[in-house]
């Protein structure tokens, strides 16, 4: 055995965590949540049940990273500087290219927002992200002139969310292509 | 005591029946199908397990029968929007919508829950994509006869909108803003 330098370790150390998130992102996604166990987990990972446990307290916390990572993702920072109809475009392109991935992801934390109070978090979670979107939409409509840019922005959140309901309920039935286009027509990008 | 006449007891199985349905509603829409059990259910009820289980096979069985009795609801709400103009219709379909969605959380947070969990369960696949394609023929036929263009993609728009609203309802309830919703629905259209 030889020692690992620190700047090793804390690189295999990443490593680890990431191949722990993956195998769990992909479990809960196949299998549900509620059907993963930590075990599972760790031999997806291919690594110990106490390897995961050093690295995390337990299935939610597991979980509570996976939100933040997949929610993050896509909302880097050179998004701020879009403005008016480049945002509004980013935003409904960004929208139909991650609709399998978000959906999967969706279907595994939608339920929890309805049922658990041991979810509160996820609920707060989903609450500010949501308003976060609708504050930087409402500045897009606002630069592009539109009259009630907030009712425009809550109702355009609102159909996303509905786009990917859609999505998760009929798959690839889903005339997507046609939905982007209106969606391009409306707001006339190109 | 007199003996029970068959008709009684009939009436007894059906009350019964009908009071494991209200509790598995009860328990199914606030915990979730899958963290609850056919013991809680019967706590529910006051009565035990094993009886829950001369009604009913499995849980599976119980909400299939939950789920064919939303269907009957949603009959009654056919029946309800029907109007011979197509404007007067579209508008009965949203407020008759915003509606259930106030009167009956319960139910949708059920519904909405197991469409995610569609493939484990075919008959909630089918029965969703079989009610989501009709409304959207319908709202399609509608918005042919008030006179929009692109009637097919702007029914998709209003069925994805509508869903939404539901999504988002069920989770911030009253922070919602819904009357403007059904407001700026109507008026976009509905043409009087």
């Amino acid at each position: 055995m030889y020692l690992l330098t620190t700047e090793q370790s804390k690189k295999s150390e990443k490593q680890i965590k990431a191949k722990i998130l993956k195998s769990a992102y992909n479990l809960f996604i196949t299998n549900g949540y509620h059907n993963v166990t930590i075990l599972n987990i760790a031999q997806e990972a291919s690594v110990s049940r106490n390897t995961v446990y050093n690295y995390y307290q337990g299935k939610s916390s597991i979980l509570k990273k996976l939100i933040e990572k997949h929610f993050k993702t896509g909302d880097s920072k050179n998004n701020n500087k879009l403005k008016g109809s480049e945002y509004l475009k980013f935003l409904i392109d960004q929208t139909f290219d991650r609709l399998e991935d978000h959906c999967g992801f969706l279907r595994v934390i939608y339920p929890m927002v309805f049922f658990t109070d041991s979810f509160s978090y996820l609920k707060e979670f989903l609450f500010d992200f949501t308003i976060g979107h609708i504050n930087r939409l409402e500045e897009a409509f606002a630069e592009l002139g539109y009259i009630n840019p907030y009712d425009e922005a809550r109702g355009l959140i609102t159909e996303i969310d509905g786009i990917n309901l859609h999505y998760m309920t009929v798959h690839e039935m889903y005339p997507v292509q046609d939905i982007k286009e209106m969606l391009y027509t409306r707001y006339q990008l190109s | 005591m007199s003996p029970r006449k068959k008709e009684d007891n009939l009436l007894i199985r059906e009350e019964r029946r009908r009071s494991i349905l209200d509790a598995a509603l009860r328990l199914f829409a606030n915990k979730g199908y899958e963290s609850t059990s056919i013991s809680q259910l019967a706590k529910e009820v006051g009565i035990s397990k094993g009886l829950v289980y001369t009604y009913f096979d499995s849980k599976e069985a119980l909400l299939k029968s939950l789920v064919f009795d939303l269907n009957e609801m949603e009959r009654d709400f056919w029946e309800d929007i029907q109007n011979e103009d197509p404007s007067r219709m579209l508008s009965n379909i949203f407020n008759g919508y915003f509606n259930t969605l106030i009167n009956n959380k319960d139910k949708l947070r059920l519904i909405s829950a197991l469409t995610f969990q569609v493939e484990k369960f075919d008959f909630i696949q089918d029965l969703a994509s079989q009610k989501m394609s009709a409304y959207l023929h319908l709202f399609e036929d509608l918005l042919n006869k008030i006179g929009f263009k692109n009637a097919k993609d702007e029914a998709l728009l209003i069925g994805a909108l509508l869903d939404g609203i539901a999504m988002q309802f069920l989770v911030i309830h009253n922070d919602y803003p819904l009357d403007k919703f059904k407001a700026l629905l109507i008026q976009k259209y509905c043409p009087n």
